[in-house]
């Protein structure tokens, strides 16, 4: 979706704000807040996607952990775990769900391995190191990790840094889809025109069904 | 609330076959029930927190421990030992270099947000910084959480566009002979910056280089001070 979270090239967002020596957590809230999001399995479309729908407004007016109680609330309403009368309440209505629970001793395990998206099987690169490619022009209005910056924009491949679920189905559970995933250069001049540095570059993140040759 | 994913689909696929108005998507968008728990964040967490324990979604032992993990065990001191070893072991750096996420995972630092690492190496020409554009993508195993400047939108709106008028506002004036690499995490590979190692530390121990290395030179926001000049920064 073209939203607010997508800011990549705008201009008009102030200046940096850096403060020196800052905490993990600002507020007790902060660190729960952190705590249940990282321990919970939220349903479909998951934290980020929801995030991306808060209202423009309210997501720049938002701290950073308010957005993820905000997404991870709504996110737990439509996935039916909670409902808002529980909220209001506090007490559980829909009886003590079963099933998945991370526990205080399988923490050190989760801290360890993550949660890795590559996937180790056999697909084909459609592109290879050096090759030109050019950004395919998409604006689908559901979650995608392609950035407007880089749309209809020609770069370089730089790497292939092997096979990866697709984002954008997966997050719709449309499938995983998994495909190479590129590092791709573009030149500071291809992206922003002839008054930036010649010899600055970005490099993009994209998977293979972003781009097309070039 | 009763939306399903489902119906968040049905809207955006009508959508996107433009038969539906911006008014159709802005009442999904008003769908989303933000008001059910009281304002303040710290109450609505509270609340928050008291339903899923009772509904035994989560459990108080894990939410501590996580918050421990990340606020005592999992930080820059990481990633700085990871950059110390690799200005002193040429061999090691070679790993570093090709395969990030195992010569990372060597120093015992692998986990969430850092499943798939790649190292990128500033040299005197090449100055290397990291931003992700749409979120807050961050290799928390060697960094921790980041800082909230970094997930701000002054940093990931002009990163892209502007890096070197971004880094005068945080003190780092590059001359034009250096080539600037912004690395945008929008995939799932998370990016740390090896720094280059100041002059004057050639009698340094390892483990007196790691206290040399800040967040942000591995960031790509700053460069790691010299010793010689005096203090850290």
């Amino acid at each position: 979706m073209n939203g607010i979270h997508d800011m990549g090239g705008m201009q008009d967002m102030g200046p940096l704000q850096y403060e020196k020596n800052e905490p993990v957590f600002h507020a007790e809230w902060e660190r729960r807040v952190f705590a249940i999001v990282t321990a919970t399995d939220a349903p479909p479309p998951g934290l980020r996607y929801e995030a991306e729908l808060i209202p423009p407004a309210e997501y720049l007016r938002m701290s950073y952990y308010e957005k993820w109680l905000t997404a991870f609330v709504t996110l737990m309403l439509k996935g039916g775990m909670i409902t808002s009368s529980e909220l209001e309440t506090g007490k559980p209505v829909t009886g003590t769900r079963k099933g998945k629970l991370l526990t205080a001793a399988e923490v050190p395990a989760l801290l360890t391995k993550g949660e890795p998206s590559i996937r180790n099987v056999p697909v084909a690169p459609r592109f290879e190191t050096g090759q030109r490619v050019r950004a395919r022009n998409l604006n689908p209005v559901t979650p995608t990790r392609l950035p407007r910056y880089a749309r209809g924009k020609i770069g370089t491949i730089e790497r292939d840094h092997g096979v990866f679920d697709f984002e954008d189905t997966a997050a719709q559970q449309l499938g995983d889809n998994p495909q190479h995933v590129y590092s791709v250069r573009f030149t500071a001049g291809e992206l922003w025109g002839e008054q930036v540095p010649k010899q600055d570059s970005v490099y993009v993140d994209m998977w293979e069904n972003y781009l097309e040759p070039a | 609330m009763t939306t399903t994913r489902r119906d968040f689909l049905a809207v955006a696929v009508t959508a996107a076959g433009a038969t539906v108005t911006p008014v159709a998507a802005s009442a999904h968008r008003n769908d989303h029930d933000h008001q059910v728990v009281p304002s303040d964040p710290a109450l609505r967490v509270k609340a928050l927190e008291s339903l899923l324990v009772e509904k035994r979604l989560v459990d108080r032992a894990a939410l501590d421990a996580l918050i421990d993990a990340y606020e005592h065990k999992i930080g820059p001191r990481n990633g700085a030992r990871v950059v110390a070893r690799a200005w002193v072991d040429p061999a090691y750096k070679q790993r570093l270099l090709a395969n990030a996420t195992a010569a990372i995972a060597e120093l015992g630092y692998s986990g969430p947000e850092g499943e798939q690492m790649v190292v990128v190496e500033n040299t005197p020409k090449v100055h290397n910084m990291v931003v992700c554009t749409l979120c807050s993508c961050y290799p928390w195993p060697v960094l921790g959480l980041p800082p909230v400047w970094y997930k701000s939108a002054p940093y990931r709106s002009r990163a892209v566009i502007d890096p070197r008028g971004l880094l005068r506002e945080f003190g780092l004036q590059l001359p034009n002979d250096v080539e600037v690499r912004v690395w945008d995490s929008t995939a799932d590979l998370r990016y740390l910056v090896l720094p280059e190692r100041p002059p004057g530390t050639e009698g340094l121990s390892e483990e007196a280089l790691a206290g040399w290395v800040s967040r942000d030179s591995m960031i790509g926001t700053a460069k790691v001070a010299t010793p010689v000049e005096g203090g850290h920064s």
